[in-house]
């Protein structure tokens, strides 16, 4: 077993339960995560059902760090639905170090309390472009196609050799 | 289980660099103490003893036969004898506490090996008598800071620019590029700039230090400067005392006049960038160009400017216990783009572009005006790849004092108490080795006892 490295941290139960109410049953559309204010734990900070992702980036604030667990519906090209589940986490340039800090150096205890293996990408946001609707979509499509990811990026390598 | 840190017990957080040592308490914004890394030593003639002094009052004051040295190179210990007066002076002259009540959180460079971390440690323990001590990775710090858990960190630090993938909160030590073109190269090649006479400039400018000059007369600009010495102190003076006070003058200069051209270095482009006003401590007043302002941090980045500084550079070091990871020797450096797209390019591919996208600049190199603008464009450049971005800290201090602001957040928290190595845990576990193995990469300690393998 590996040391966690970390701030120590913990994650509330009401997180996984709320996780698993996302993942299995479907009915939610995205959870806001963040530190309860006695930085002993992470709590929920709202869940939501809407549908509108106008929405849900108004729930990220534009000074404060939050993380987001959203669930993306997208159609595959021969048809029928896929659902991937997207952490986000929210830490805005303007906000304070020390939220930074703590947010950065919990997520792994998040990650391993909830059924990390149900989350199929990770983004990290500074601003709300890094979280708009086509990333979470772009790498949703490359949980889903690693392939064009790697032809892409082997394609940028050859130039860096060549260069 | 013993409570440490947390709101009443305040932890001390201790980053020690290869050009100052931060410590303070954890939670305030700043360290209380920013002092050289540098000692000076006296021989005292009755005893036949070296007296050493430290701190901002111990060396940058004139002391006859006075020899600095200094004992970190790229940012790990080599001299533990002077380390410790460097410890006793920040803790009981500058910070006045008694250090059995505070536990101690320290950083280490990401390339430390273990021998150092045990001896720091032991050191702490056993002389300082800390209940607890915990050690945090610069790099892993940096990231954090910047609220990342993956980043790419760029330190160009005073010894060494060094390039470290952090994945989850864990430093990639295997992969961190690194090489000795650091600030106090550029202060090197800054010296020999403003010692090289030029056209304007006919006669090369003296560098002499505030302490040794006795008088000065007010002169117009670029004119000969008119000043006497003092000559008393010039016979006595250390040849390494007047090399670093001459040094600090350089170091000054840059911080007023250096920078880094945006784009591809041209002598037009650069003049574009406008003059800026000197006056050296001789008296000598001088306007410099663009051109010759921002043409030393070309080192960083140019590979023909790299090669003009080459026999500039500090010998190789002979390491006894060697650390983590290839240093690039100076003869075989590269400009900081390379360094970079060669640490990208040796990740795995569904990390790398989490790495482009999250690029951490830390360390001196940081503070020039434009780095980060030229090092983007040269990326650019070299990779033909638009999707780079970095996130570098607004405020100046946040950028000076990374590291340290990172240990001291972790340092308050009130759940960090249960991740302490104890006084107790140490001891029962001197024997074996109660610290991680460095192999295993990552930020903390530590092997305790009770619930990690051994």
């Amino acid at each position: 077993m590996l040391h966690t490295q970390s701030s120590g941290i913990g994650v509330s139960d009401e997180c996984v339960a709320k996780f698993e109410e996302l993942r299995l049953g479907k009915v939610l559309k995205y959870i806001i995560l963040e530190v309860a204010p006695n930085l002993q734990e992470i709590i929920v900070g709202k869940t939501s059902q809407d549908a509108d992702y106008d929405k849900f980036l108004e729930d990220l604030p534009e000074n404060e760090c939050k993380w987001a667990i959203y669930d993306f519906a997208f159609e595959v090209d021969g048809g029928g639905k896929r659902n991937k589940i997207v952490l986000i986490s929210w830490v805005p340039d303007d906000a304070k170090v020390k939220q930074k800090m703590i947010y950065a150096s919990s997520k792994e205890a998040l990650k391993r309390k909830l059924q990390s293996g149900a989350i199929a990408a990770e983004v990290q946001g500074t601003d709300y472009s890094e979280v708009a609707y086509e990333i979470g979509m772009f790498w949703t499509s490359i949980a889903s196609s690693l392939h064009a990811l790697t032809t892409e990026i082997i394609a940028v390598l050859s130039k860096v050799a060549k260069a | 289980m013993a409570v440490y840190g947390g709101d009443e017990v305040n932890a001390i957080v201790l980053d020690m660099g290869t050009y100052s040592t931060r410590v303070g308490y954890a939670g305030e914004d700043m360290p209380k103490v920013n002092m050289p890394a540098t000692y000076g030593s006296v021989l005292d003639q009755d005893s036949g003893n070296f007296k050493h002094y430290v701190g901002d009052e111990g060396v940058n004051v004139y002391r006859p036969k006075m020899r600095l040295s200094n004992p970190m190179r790229e940012g790990m210990i080599y001299e533990w004898n002077a380390v410790e007066d460097v410890l006793d002076y920040a803790f009981n002259d500058r910070l006045r506490c008694d250090t059995a009540d505070h536990p101690i959180l320290f950083t280490e460079p990401p390339w430390n090996n273990k021998h150092n971390r045990e001896k720091l440690a032991q050191i702490l323990f056993e002389k300082y008598n800390v209940p607890a001590t915990f050690v945090v990775n610069n790099a892993v710090c940096a990231s954090f800071a910047a609220g990342k858990g993956t980043a790419l960190v760029i330190d160009v630090g005073q010894d060494i620019s060094s390039v470290t993938p952090v994945v989850d909160g864990y430093a990639l030590t295997k992969s961190i590029q690194r090489q000795p073109i650091g600030m106090s190269l550029l202060t090197n090649t800054a010296y020999m700039t403003l010692t090289t006479p030029t056209p304007e400039r006919p006669d090369a400018i003296e560098l002499h230090s505030h302490q040794l000059i006795a008088s000065k007369k007010p002169m117009g600009y670029n004119a000969k400067p008119v000043y006497t010495l003092r000559q008393d102190r010039l016979a006595n003076a250390d040849q390494s005392w007047r090399n670093q006070m001459a040094r600090r003058v350089v170091e000054d200069w840059l911080e007023v006049c250096g920078g880094v051209l945006e784009t591809t270095f041209t002598p037009e482009e650069a003049d574009k960038k406008g003059t800026k006003f000197y006056e050296f401590p001789t008296g000598y007043q001088a306007i410099f160009k663009g051109s010759e302002r921002l043409q030393p941090a070309e080192i960083f980045f140019n590979t023909s400017a790299l090669n003009r500084i080459r026999a500039y550079g500090p010998p190789p070091i002979a390491e006894n216990y060697p650390s983590q990871g290839r240093m690039i020797p100076l003869q075989e450096a590269v400009p900081l783009q390379h360094l970079v797209a060669h640490a990208l390019e040796v990740q795995d591919i569904d990390v790398r572009s989490s790495l482009m996208q999250n690029m951490v600049l830390t360390g001196g190199g940081s503070l020039l005006p434009g780095f980060q603008e030229r090092l983007l464009f040269e990326l650019q450049n070299l990779t033909r790849n638009k999707n780079y971005k970095f996130h570098i800290p607004t405020t100046k201090h946040e950028r000076r004092f990374g590291p340290w602001i990172g240990g001291s957040i972790l340092g308050s928290l009130g759940t960090f108490h249960q991740l302490w190595v104890s006084r107790e845990e140490w001891r029962n576990s001197a024997l074996i080795s109660w610290l991680r193995d460095v192999n295993e990469g990552g930020w903390g300690i530590c092997c305790r006892v009770c619930n990690v393998m051994l």
